[in-house]
């Protein structure tokens, strides 16, 4: 893994990008200028308090809301121009979610949950695979009812991460979680960083959990005010919570 | 990702399985009355055209004084015929041994052997005519059923005012009689009237009708069928010597015409049923799918996140809808077999056919199929368009909250402020949730003009039954006589024992004439301040007959196109055929028939007749034994063609109209409940489930399940009661609709909504909303509501 700018080209890059919401009579700018680029191989995180529009940065990224003006590019194409089902193909092959409530399909099982990934991309893992992978090879059959929040969160990391993404973005993945469970998902995630190589980007408003990354990008009021190169990586059981 | 997202329509399908129900039975309801009430059409028609063709059934009916034979063979000449039928038909008198009352019949000719005649019988017992017994009758099937009359019995006929003992060689029916009511009534009676088939020579001797006819039956070329009053006109003027009484195209004859307009009915219901129910069920369904959809709004944006693309998802939600059709569909099919079984037997009681049967119509299955399909998937559309039309990112985040608006009662604070905080709560409730409020209105409006159809059918046979022989005609016996007979006859009649009044009336059977428009009809003549017979206006009024001059029946003087204070001209069929005229004085109302009344004496005087009786009504004040001693003089008076019963007419009329109707008046309730119950159970079960919290809030405060769901309840019967008074003015137009279907020459149905039929309709909507509110009820007392606390809003 590395954190040179040089040594390695940069997996998705943002380019002045804006993003503001009508609501009703009222415009609100929730990014504004941003110029990230986000590197192949890292975990990045992107730390900022709530409502400074780190979500909506992270919906840029992966496709699934438009800048209202700016770029994202990813391998030089500007996805900000494509298609809805362009911009779908996009996210079918190149990314996956993880989201703060998980977002899973109630109604349906472990393994049916991830499968609703892997059955529409190329080359996906195996669904049971990728649970055992989080550590729910026991777990397949059980709905979503039926888990622990860390549970469930692990079964939508399989979700993401079945799929073979070259990009895997996570939404205040421990948002809903206690500090154990916390740290048994945040382990899991660096664990898949290291050894599937996968782009992580993951956003919180925790410093502590920014430790952990590559790289530190803090955000605060729609502007991107820092990106740091973190020398002094800690491991999930380190955070202080 | 087709299977894996089937299996989640599946357990949604099973987690929503109340909801869907609900929605499936009022598709069920609509597609169930499409099959039942089309393939009972079918089943007529099939029966209808295969019955037809089996006896050769005429294209029209001439009756007429009397004619040789050699005219009629002239009159096949003419343009536009193909084949012709003379017959002799008159009326006959019962004598049977069992029944002190004489019984109305009619003698029909045919021939010897058994041919393949114009109107032919089929026989149903017994053998046709044979070659050794000259006196030989094969009788009405329905008739000789009631009366229990048996091939090889003898039965006593009054032939020409002399009584025959005849051998029943068997007994049959025909396709001209498949709804056989006597003159002048309009309900099928099998113990008082038959049809008795005679030996044309044995008819010939007996009415002195050797080589003569009063009685033409014909079929028309293919061409001519298209305009058979041309034809008949034709036929009019080559017979206008021989005195034409009546000159009938089959759509105007009475069984074909009874069954056309109750064939008619069907269609018109056949439209009418599945429409108001389908519209209901993709309202319905609209609510529930824009909830589902809204419920899902996270899963929805969630899939869409990991590159599901619109149409998987769409098609995903367009499921639901494709579910509740063809389940719907499926159930609807079944239901309407059901249905059709059921008319069916129904109507083998009205209509006889050799073979009526419920057949299977898998064309208009799959078409009803079809139907449910489309109008569920278009319910279904909107809901999901919705949440389509959402990118990812915006559908993962919680909606923005409905309008928190004041609504438009909140601009009155007195009012406002002095409302419970639980009518506050309804009333935003109902203001801010303005397409479901709308749709819970549209479907209990529908569900509501059912409930007055249904009851206005019954009252309006009550009252064209209570019109007609509690106003109209107030007389307990009508004696009609063969000849036209002088008063003598009439003061004869006054001193038939227990008989307390009489009146004369006097039948002239003419051709009405107003510029191009011409009708064959009937005058009655009856006596100044006449008691017996009233003729009324619809409201009730009574209308004096005129010294001078005609009262005619709406219908009538519309055919006719004349209007009061109009001079219209009459032919009559007896005498010297001559033109006369007449002014109409007054236009009335008259439920059955094309009534035209005047003056006993000033029509006697018109015609030239000092004082000629046809018929004579009678009222009694009789003792059993005076009713038997009655019954006994009238079978031996010879001139006595039938006779009526009044009394027995109205309650053969009342069985057999209302007893039907209340048999299609229970059905229709019972599918206006399912309306109720699936709108009310959909919106509100649905209104439970985003109201979660609140309800969670309210039991944490203290308040008693019972508490909490009287403001659901309370909720709904504001919504159900406006939709059900909306829908009292549409129950009405939708009545006056089906009736016109039932109005023709023969009878005029009324659309006529008892006020009690109102209150009724909101008594039963209310009853259809505190049964819903139970099962609601239920489903709030069992709710989990400290875990609805703890949930993610």
């Amino acid at each position: 893994m590395t954190n040179s700018k040089s040594a390695i080209k940069p997996e998705i890059k943002l380019v002045d990008l804006t993003k503001t919401y009508q609501m009703g009579e009222v415009k609100v700018q929730v990014l504004r200028d941003i110029d990230l680029e986000i590197y192949k191989g890292e975990l990045s995180v992107i730390l900022g308090p709530s409502g400074s529009g780190k979500s909506t940065l992270l919906n840029m990224i992966g496709g699934i809301d438009r800048p209202t003006s700016g770029k994202v590019l990813f391998d030089e194409n500007d996805i900000a121009t494509y298609s809805d089902s362009k911009l779908t193909e996009y996210r079918r092959s190149n990314v996956g979610f993880v989201f703060q409530f998980y977002n899973l399909v109630p109604t349906l099982t472990a393994r049916e949950n991830v499968q609703v990934s892997t059955e529409i991309c190329d080359n996906p893992m195996d669904p049971d695979e990728a649970l055992q992978h989080v550590g729910l090879g026991d777990r397949m059959d059980h709905f979503p009812a039926q888990m622990s929040g860390g549970q469930q969160q692990r079964v939508a990391i399989a979700r993401a991460l079945a799929k073979n993404p070259r990009l895997m973005l996570c939404d205040e993945p421990t948002g809903a979680l206690d500090t154990e469970t916390s740290v048994i998902v945040l382990n899991l995630l660096t664990k898949l960083n290291k050894e599937l190589n996968t782009t992580l980007v993951l956003i919180t408003h925790a410093p502590p959990i920014a430790r952990m990354a590559h790289r530190i990008i803090s955000i605060d009021s729609g502007k991107v005010e820092t990106t740091q190169i973190n020398k002094k990586r800690i491991k999930a059981e380190e955070i202080v919570w | 990702m087709v299977k894996i997202l089937d299996r989640k329509l599946l357990r949604d399908l099973l987690r929503t399985k109340g909801l869907l129900i609900a929605v499936i039975m009022i598709v069920a309801v609509g597609t169930g009355s499409f099959v039942g009430m089309l393939s009972t059409y079918d089943n007529l028609l099939i029966a209808r055209t295969s019955y037809y063709s089996r006896c050769r059934m005429a294209d029209f009916w001439i009756d007429l004084k009397k004619a040789p034979i050699s005219e009629i063979k002239n009159l096949e000449t003419l343009k536009g015929i193909s084949e012709l039928r003379e017959r002799i038909s008159f009326p006959v008198i019962v004598d049977l041994e069992n029944s002190n009352k004489p019984i109305n019949g009619l003698a029909l000719s045919m021939p010897a052997g058994p041919c393949s005649v114009i109107n032919n019988i089929v026989m149903k017992s017994g053998s046709y005519f044979t070659n050794d017994i000259r006196d030989e009758v094969i009788v009405s099937d329905k008739f000789a059923l009631a009366r229990n009359i048996q091939p090889g019995s003898f039965i006593n006929l009054i032939l020409n005012g002399t009584k025959k003992k005849l051998y029943v060689a068997g007994t049959a029916i025909s396709s001209e009689h498949i709804y056989l009511a006597p003159p002048g009534g309009i309900v099928d009676n099998p113990l008082g009237y038959g049809v008795f088939y005679l030996k044309r020579e044995y008819m010939e001797d007996v009415f002195g009708f050797h080589g003569a006819c009063n009685n033409i039956v014909g079929i028309l070329t293919p061409k001519a069928r298209y305009n058979s009053e041309q034809v008949l006109d034709n036929i009019n003027k080559s017979l206008k010597d021989y005195g034409v009484y009546a000159a009938t195209p089959l759509k105007l004859q009475f069984s074909n015409l009874t069954l056309s307009a109750e064939m008619g009915g069907l269609q018109t219901m056949a439209t009418m049923f599945p429409a108001m129910f389908l519209s209901v069920a993709a309202l319905v369904l609209n609510v529930l799918m824009t909830r589902i959809t809204e419920q899902q709004r996270t899963i929805v944006g969630t899939l869409k996140a990991l590159g599901i693309n619109n149409m998987t998802i769409f098609n995903h939600f367009i499921k639901y809808g494709l579910f509740v059709g063809v389940t719907g569909g499926i159930s609807g099919c079944i239901l309407g077999h059901w249905i059709a079984a059921w008319m069916t037997v129904m109507y083998k009681t009205f209509f006889e056919f050799p073979n009526l049967l419920n057949e299977l119509y898998p064309n208009t299955m799959l078409i009803a199929i079809l139907i449910s399909i489309v109008f569920s998937v278009i319910g279904t559309l909107r809901g999901v368009r919705r949440i389509i039309r959402l990118n990812p990112a915006e559908a993962m985040r919680e909606p923005t909250p409905t309008s928190c608006e004041n609504i438009l009662l909140e601009r009155w604070t007195r009012l406002w402020t002095n409302l419970d905080f639980r009518w506050q709560i309804i009333l935003r409730s109902l203001f801010r949730n303005k397409s479901r409020t709308l749709i819970g209105i549209v479907a209990a409006a529908i569900g509501s003009s059912m409930v007055v159809l249904a009851f206005g059918f019954v009252n309006s046979m009550d009252e064209m039954i209570e019109f007609q022989f509690s106003k109209v005609m107030l007389s307990d016996y009508n004696l009609s006589l063969k000849d036209d007979l002088n008063y003598g006859a009439f003061i004869e009649s006054k001193k038939l024992p227990g008989i307390s009044h009489a009146e004369p009336i006097f039948n002239v059977p003419c051709t009405f004439i107003n510029k191009n428009y011409h009708k064959k009809g009937m005058i009655s003549g009856l006596i100044s301040g006449a008691k017996l017979t009233i003729p009324r206006r619809a409201n009730g009024d009574s209308v004096p007959i005129p010294p001078v001059g005609l009262l005619m029946t709406k219908r009538m003087a519309q055919h006719l196109d004349i209007s009061e204070g109009q001079t219209v001209s009459f032919v009559p069929v007896r005498g010297e055929r001559k033109t006369y005229e007449a002014k109409v004085v007054s236009i009335i109302d008259s439920m059955i028939g094309l009534s035209v009344y005047a003056d006993f004496h000033y029509l006697n005087y018109l015609l030239g007749e000092t004082s000629a009786v046809s018929d004579i009504q009678l009222k009694s004040n009789q003792t059993p034994e005076q009713k038997i001693s009655f019954f006994k003089q009238l079978k031996t008076i010879p001139n006595i063609q039938s006779i009526d019963e009044i009394k027995v007419q109205k309650k053969i009329v009342t069985k057999q109209f209302t007893g039907a109707m209340q048999g299609t008046a229970f059905m229709m309730i019972m599918f206006a409940a399912v309306i109720f119950f699936g709108s009310i159970l959909n919106g509100t079960l649905i209104s439970i489930a985003e109201r979660h919290r609140e309800i969670a809030t309210f039991r944490v405060l203290g308040y008693q399940a019972m508490e909490v769901g009287t403001i659901f309840l309370r909720e709904n019967i504001v919504v159900n009661m406006i939709g059900t008074i909306a829908g009292l003015p549409l129950g009405y137009w939708l009545l006056v609709g089906m009736m016109s279907q039932f109005c023709n020459d023969a009878y005029s149905m009324p659309s006529v909504v008892y006020p009690s039929t109102w209150l009724w309709t909101i008594i039963l909507a209310m009853l259809f909303v505190l049964g819903a509110h139970w099962i609601v009820q239920k489903d709030i007392s069992k709710m989990d509501w400290s875990q609805a606390l703890s949930m993610k809003e």
